[in-house]
């Protein structure tokens, strides 16, 4: 019966994965892991409520190459089918009345400082490049940085433990042993207070 | 003399009840009269039969009352328009002909070029389609599976997880972006001023 046990707590353990919260982290569901030791009030099963405690991902994920193809692909074939716009129609005009002034070689008197569509476009463009967007790969990413929160932001990351089991050390979820009158989630949120480094007010608890 | 006038006077007075009730009006004209004991004052001579109100009058005022309704009613209904939706409305500046592009011609590779993405797109479509369908049903059968392992061991913790949770929903979560927020990031100054034209349909109760 270990086997299936075994197979059943990995199982569940990867099937809890619902997620929330416009918090950092989000408390996940509660998986169960049954314990073979044997207790002394006559039921051959320890019962441990576990807690998945997840940060979802900030950050899409990068696209693929064909995904980028075909992004820009979509881009081009919705400019093709679109109408012109005020600003373009006005970059037309001009740049005939450039054509024309320079065919005729009529020369002003004075310049005329007009803003001309290409000079507004070369503006935008400067404006743009002065805005510094947010990393999307992090220093916690480039120093491997484990502990933080603030790394890996488009995947979903889930807390694990490490905590002796018998002779070996694991990385396990956080768990706590079930006590007699509370119900599986109640001891889920134990071991969420438990640690000692959580705020138990961030994250955004979803009984799945 | 003045003595039996007054004794007079008392005995006229005594006996009819409505001579009583009629007390305090005829007090109040006793500056008109040339002494107050003199008889034909006491008596009200001057006043006019009272008037019948006429039957037909609450009908013809009701009938005025329909016609009134029924014309404020015939109004509200021809005023009702409907609220337009302006996405469903082409602005009249883009019916102009000199906005339409000319027809791009595109060269022969780009064309197969764009066939052969379309198709390769399609089939990825279709296995990332298949591959989420396949997740959601591993996962589905991984929570069934733990919950009948927990039914054999704690039915009553079985119970209490089986049980509807109410802060579950309305559900709200806030997509990931394309670049993370930034700590401490001053927006620019400045105001909204909002344009939004706003309906209002007056609903006609019968």
């Amino acid at each position: 019966m270990a086997a299936p046990i075994k197979r059943t707590v990995l199982g569940v353990a990867r099937g809890w994965r619902r997620f929330e919260g416009p918090w950092p982290r989000s408390l996940g569901s509660r998986s169960l892991a049954l314990a073979a030791a044997p207790s002394s009030s006559g039921s051959p099963w320890r019962l441990m409520g576990a807690l998945c405690l997840q940060r979802p991902p900030l950050v899409s994920k990068p696209l693929t190459p064909l995904q980028e193809e075909m992004a820009a692909l979509l881009q081009q074939i919705e400019i093709e089918r679109s109408l012109y716009s005020d600003h373009e129609l006005r970059a037309l005009d001009e740049a005939q009345q450039l054509e024309k002034r320079k065919s005729d070689l009529y020369e002003e008197e004075d310049e005329r400082n007009i803003l001309l569509a290409q000079d507004l476009e070369d503006m935008w463009e400067q404006k743009f490049l002065q805005f510094k967007p947010g990393a999307r790969i992090t220093e916690a990413d480039e120093k491997n940085d484990q502990t933080s929160l603030h790394r890996k932001l488009d995947r979903n990351l889930i807390l694990l433990i490490k905590e002796k089991l018998g002779d070996q050390d694991l990385w396990m979820l956080p768990q706590a042993e079930w006590q007699p009158g509370e119900t599986l989630r109640q001891t889920a949120e134990r071991s969420l207070a438990n640690l000692s480094a959580s705020d138990p007010a961030e994250s955004r608890s979803s009984g799945l | 003399m003045a003595a039996a006038a007054l004794g007079a006077v008392w005995c006229a007075l005594r006996p009819p009840s409505r001579l009583l009730g009629m007390w305090p009006a005829q007090t109040r004209d006793a500056h008109q009269r040339a002494s107050l004991l003199s008889f034909w004052g006491l008596v009200p001579m001057r006043a006019e039969p009272l008037r019948k109100k006429k039957k037909v009058d609450p009908k013809k005022d009701q009938a005025a009352k329909d016609r009134l309704k029924k014309r404020i009613r015939r109004l509200e209904k021809a005023s009702q328009e409907l609220i337009p939706i302006e996405d469903f409305i082409t602005p009249v500046k883009f019916l102009n002909k000199t906005r339409q592009r000319p027809p791009a011609e595109l060269p022969f590779e780009e064309s197969e070029r764009r066939a052969l993405l379309l198709k390769k797109w399609s089939l990825y479509k279709q296995r990332e389609h298949e591959a989420e369908r396949d997740a959601v049903r591993s996962l589905l059968q991984a929570q069934q599976e733990a919950l009948r392992e927990l039914q054999l061991t704690a039915p009553e913790l079985h119970a209490e997880a089986t049980k509807r949770d109410p802060g579950l929903f309305p559900f709200e979560r806030q997509g990931p972006d394309y670049t993370p927020p930034i700590s401490n990031y001053q927006p620019p100054e400045g105001r909204y001023h909002d344009i939004t034209k706003v309906y209002t349909q007056v609903e006609f109760k019968r």
